[in-house]
């Protein structure tokens, strides 16, 4: 355990809240940094909470907790979004740009509320939203927000969605699945 | 299956040529002499006797006839339920093909090289010149019909095509046929420089001629003349359909047909999966963990927080069990910092062995053994830089009960 004094912890409260509440802190966060040089202390912290703290190559702190599932319905509402976001964005792209993690990434974002609207999508898609109760377009901008508060996606002042580099972390639950086969499933 | 149905199949299958054009035409109707010149045309019977026989297997054919003959108007009517099955099928299975284009153009460019040849000659044979401009007033209508027909079925196939379950590879493999199939060639087809303009342009050349030749007779003249107008008139209509179709339709099967990165295939199938079994029988909150946003039963607040700092500032090293939770008692063993002890190895020099470095750090003496081992392993992951990794003799560690002989590993 590194040293610190005791009023250290006042100023990491916060950080941890927005570890435990779920958020992605990234690089581009001021206080990444703080995380970084102090890794031990909030690790060893949130390791007595039952969390494990994962530090990302891409660039990114995150909680993980063993042995424990929580929040299936909201997992599943945010990766299959995610799946549905990716598949229009192919649908939709112009010119042969390959959408990967660079291309989800790009600073100017995507009109998502449009793209993944239930007017915008085809009957299949529009079902599997519904499926994980993503019945209308409120509901779809609700879980828009809640990947916003993870970090995963930032709203830009023209009104398009952004991926923060966390994304990354739904971009390889998706190529997981690229290499799935019914027989090796099987 | 009876004798009856299995007769009665054996003789659409016998006729389908035949029943497929009745079918396209309106009210699905066709005169007697007409009929009789399909007959002609599709299966060339060697005598009118075949022909007749041909004609009247339809019209008494049983449980119902395909044919039924209409006394007063002396046409044939195909039974309704053969007429929509012939055009299910058609739309299905691409019975209007382009290659049926393709053999329409043929018999226009045939014609119109008759022609040519008939023009050439002098007496120009008139008989066999109607003859030739019949040929391509018939082929100039089928090819209309058979351009709606191929429109029909390409857009069936497009339809369920957008409609079938999710899966990109399989997406990826049907657009490419349908492109390589249908729309290319009809593309190709219907290209201004293409055999269907080419065709159409010199048979409409060809009529113009004969309607400006004054040797011929003013009836046969008026005749090429209407069936100009109508060629021409095919020509745009034919092409204008055609691409308006094409245009519609190759925006959809676009993204299927440019490259997709693994992210997109992942995505694709596991939409797929979704929708066939469900969002429960993937296991995305396994793929995905996500820590609850909220707790309403306040296990952690701030007040633990203080508590647990304040404990864990006056603990000394070797205390093993740190009780965060108050009134429960939680065994807990730090981990070890891989990245940390990476950086401070990597910064501090050379490291003779470093499971004997581990060892004797004072924060890891309630550590095991193995952990301390494990812990090796991750920090020559974490420092990745292998060439500097020196691996020495084999040697015997121990802690407390537990032994282990493991090689010597040095950092420079």
């Amino acid at each position: 355990m590194q040293s610190n004094d005791n009023n250290a912890l006042p100023e990491i409260k916060d950080l941890l809240w927005q570890l435990l509440r779920g958020k992605h802190i990234d690089i581009e966060d001021p206080r990444y940094e703080e995380i970084e040089n102090r890794f031990d202390e909030f690790s060893s912290i949130l390791n007595a909470l039952g969390f494990e703290l994962i530090h990302d190559s891409l660039g990114f702190f995150y909680l993980k907790r063993h042995n424990k599932v929580e929040e299936r319905t909201t997992s599943a509402k945010i990766c299959t979004l995610f799946f549905v976001i990716v598949q229009r964005l192919q649908e939709t792209r112009e010119g042969d740009e390959v959408v990967d993690f660079s291309y989800l990434t790009d600073r100017r974002g995507f009109d998502l509320q449009y793209l993944i609207s239930h007017s915008q999508i085809d009957d299949t898609l529009s079902r599997l939203l519904r499926d994980i109760d993503l019945v209308n377009d409120e509901k779809i901008e609700d879980t828009l927000d809640k990947m916003k508060q993870m970090n995963l996606v930032e709203k830009l002042p023209n009104g398009n969605w952004r991926f923060k580099r966390a994304v990354s972390r739904l971009e390889r639950v998706a190529t997981k699945f690229a290499n799935f086969s019914e027989e090796e499933e099987e | 299956m009876s004798v009856r149905v299995r007769e009665f199949i054996g003789l659409l299958q016998n006729n389908v040529e035949l029943i497929n054009e009745i079918a396209k035409l309106e009210s699905h109707t066709i005169s007697r002499k007409n009929v009789l010149n399909l007959i002609t045309q599709l299966y060339s019977p060697s005598t009118l006797e075949i022909l007749d026989n041909r004609v009247q297997r339809l019209s008494t054919s049983k449980p119902f006839p395909v044919l039924q003959y209409l006394d007063d108007t002396d046409e044939y009517l195909l039974a309704p339920k053969v007429a929509n099955l012939i055009l299910w099928l058609s739309n299905n299975l691409h019975l209007a093909s382009h290659r049926i284009i393709k053999a329409l153009i043929s018999d226009i460019e045939d014609a119109s090289q008759s022609i040519v040849k008939l023009m050439d000659e002098q007496p120009i044979n008139l008989y066999l010149l109607r003859k030739r401009m019949d040929q391509l007033s018939t082929s100039n209508i089928e090819l209309s019909e058979c351009a709606g027909g191929n429109l029909r079925s390409i857009g069936t196939k497009v339809q369920e095509f957008k409609e079938e379950v999710l899966d990109f590879e399989t997406k990826q493999i049907k657009a490419r046929l349908l492109m390589d199939d249908h729309l290319t060639p009809m593309r190709e087809i219907i290209d201004p420089d293409g055999p269907m303009i080419n065709a159409l342009e010199s048979a409409a050349r060809l009529l113009g001629d004969i309607s400006a030749r004054r040797t011929i007779p003013q009836i046969h003249r008026e005749f090429s003349s209407n069936l100009q107008s109508k060629i021409i008139n095919n020509q745009k209509s034919v092409r204008e359909n055609h691409w308006s179709a094409y245009s519609q339709l190759q925006p959809i099967l676009a993204p299927y047909l440019k490259p997709a990165s693994d992210l997109v295939k992942g995505c694709s199938i596991a939409l797929s999966l979704i929708n066939k079994r469900g969002v429960k029988s993937v296991d995305l909150h396994e793929h995905f963990p996500v820590i609850k946003a909220s707790r309403p039963n306040a296990i952690y607040d701030d007040e633990h927080f203080e508590l647990w700092y304040q404990r864990n500032e006056s603990r000394e090293a070797y205390d093993d069990i740190i009780s965060f939770v108050p009134g429960g008692s939680i065994p807990l063993n730090l981990d070890i910092p891989i990245i940390s002890m990476a950086k401070k190895i990597t910064q501090n020099g050379p490291t003779e062995d470093l499971l004997e470095f581990i060892l004797s750090l004072d924060d890891y003496q309630m550590h095991t053994l193995t952990t301390c081992n494990n812990a090796v392993t991750d920090i020559l992951i974490e420092i990745n830089k292998f060439d500097r990794i020196q691996i020495g003799e084999l040697r015997e560690y121990t802690r407390n009960e537990e032994t282990l002989e493991v090689r010597k590993i040095a950092v420079e």
